[in-house]
């Protein structure tokens, strides 16, 4: 299952390099992970990895890698719970974020891709999902973005449900190629 | 740069009016407090009287629940906060078994189990003279059954009987029970 699992991600991230256009950019980001309408967890944290690359015209892909925690859930009187653990590998397609260039550079995005999260008391489950936000980069140098981003995950469920939260991240991507 | 402009101003809008759309489901944590009972009395159960033991679970007295009945997609877990005492010289194993009628009583715990009734919280180990607590979290490892229970929970009333092991020879004192229910709903 891990192997499959790593030549999966693996991937993710080679597939969209063959057909990229120009400079790759590789990614590392943090922030927090804030849970929406789920009052069994609470604030916690995400990193990431991403790569960004010119797909065409003014879109960019975004193959990423993130692992998030959730912090605990804590009611009064019965004691707090575990927040669960996400890992989530996904491509993005972005628009507005043209790579490797200076100056202010708003975007939005949309992407698809697995989730899997784990908490104990819970199964662990692979379910697919999507996200979207916006976000914006500075270009201080043709090989150096700094990236700000929001992301809006919807992670598929049991029961025909989904569970959301928002991801806000901070990062900066270095650009190698021409 | 004025279209990609106006193409960022639109797909934001489009976001916002997916982000509105996507709220209408959420995850509750409904909370049932069910000892100590109305007097502020701990539940005693014994395998020489097991009168008291049927512990009448409500879940539509919690006005979210009520709220959220008609909606519920999916019962996610249940967890317990309990304090229980063992007041014999000999440990015990604590279950508790979850019975959706409410309608039957059971003169003896070994009555209940012929009953083909089905634990909801097991494996607890009790020692001898003494008061164990469990919280939410820690609760969880002693909770089996889930699926089979997911739509008795769904309905909100049941019952609860506390037993244990040896059925011939235990005591439980329960000071607090707390029955934790998170659940799914949306439209």
């Amino acid at each position: 299952m891990k192997r499959s699992l790593s030549w999966m991600v693996l991937l993710v991230f080679l597939v969209p390099l063959s057909v990229a256009a120009g400079p790759v950019g590789f990614g590392i980001s943090g922030g927090v992970l804030v849970p929406i309408a789920q009052e069994d967890q609470a604030a916690g944290s995400v990193f990431g990895v991403k790569i960004r690359a010119k797909l065409f015209g003014p879109l960019t892909m975004e193959p990423n890698l993130h692992f998030g925690s959730f912090g605990n859930a804590e009611i009064t009187g019965v004691g707090s719970r575990d927040g669960s653990s996400i890992k989530h590998y996904g491509i993005d397609i972005l628009l507005g974020a043209p790579v490797s260039k200076i100056g202010i550079k708003p975007y939005v995005f949309i992407g698809g891709g697995v989730y899997n999260t784990k908490r104990d008391g819970d199964e662990t489950t692979n379910r697919s999902g999507w996200s979207f936000g916006p976000g914006f980069s500075l270009g201080v140098r043709p090989e150096i973005d700094i990236d700000l981003k929001g992301r809006f995950n919807i992670a598929g469920s049991d029961g025909s449900t989904s569970k959301k939260s928002v991801g806000i991240t901070a990062g900066v991507i270095y650009y190698v190629g021409r | 740069m004025k279209r990609i402009r106006t193409i960022y101003w639109m797909s934001l809008a489009a976001v916002m009016v997916m982000l509105a759309g996507c709220l209408i489901t959420g995850t509750v944590v409904i909370t049932a407090t069910v000892a100590p009972d109305d007097n502020g009395e701990s539940i005693i159960v014994s395998n020489l009287d097991f009168s008291n033991a049927e512990l009448e679970v409500n879940l539509t007295d919690d006005p979210t629940f009520a709220e959220h009945r008609d909606k519920i997609k999916n019962i996610d877990n249940i967890g317990f906060y309990l304090s229980a005492e063992n007041p014999l010289t000999s440990s015990a194993t604590f279950q508790l078994f979850l019975v959706p009628d409410t309608s039957l009583n059971f003169d003896s715990a070994q009555l209940l189990v012929d009953s083909l009734a089905q634990p909801i919280l097991t494996g607890l180990t009790i020692p001898a003279q003494t008061t164990v607590t469990i919280e939410w979290n820690e609760s969880m490892q002693y909770v089996t059954n889930l699926a089979e229970f997911k739509d008795v929970l769904q309905k909100g009333v049941f019952s609860l009987y506390p037993a244990a092991i040896p059925r011939d020879n235990f005591r439980i004192v329960i000071d607090s029970l707390v029955v934790i229910v998170t659940l799914t709903t949306g439209d």
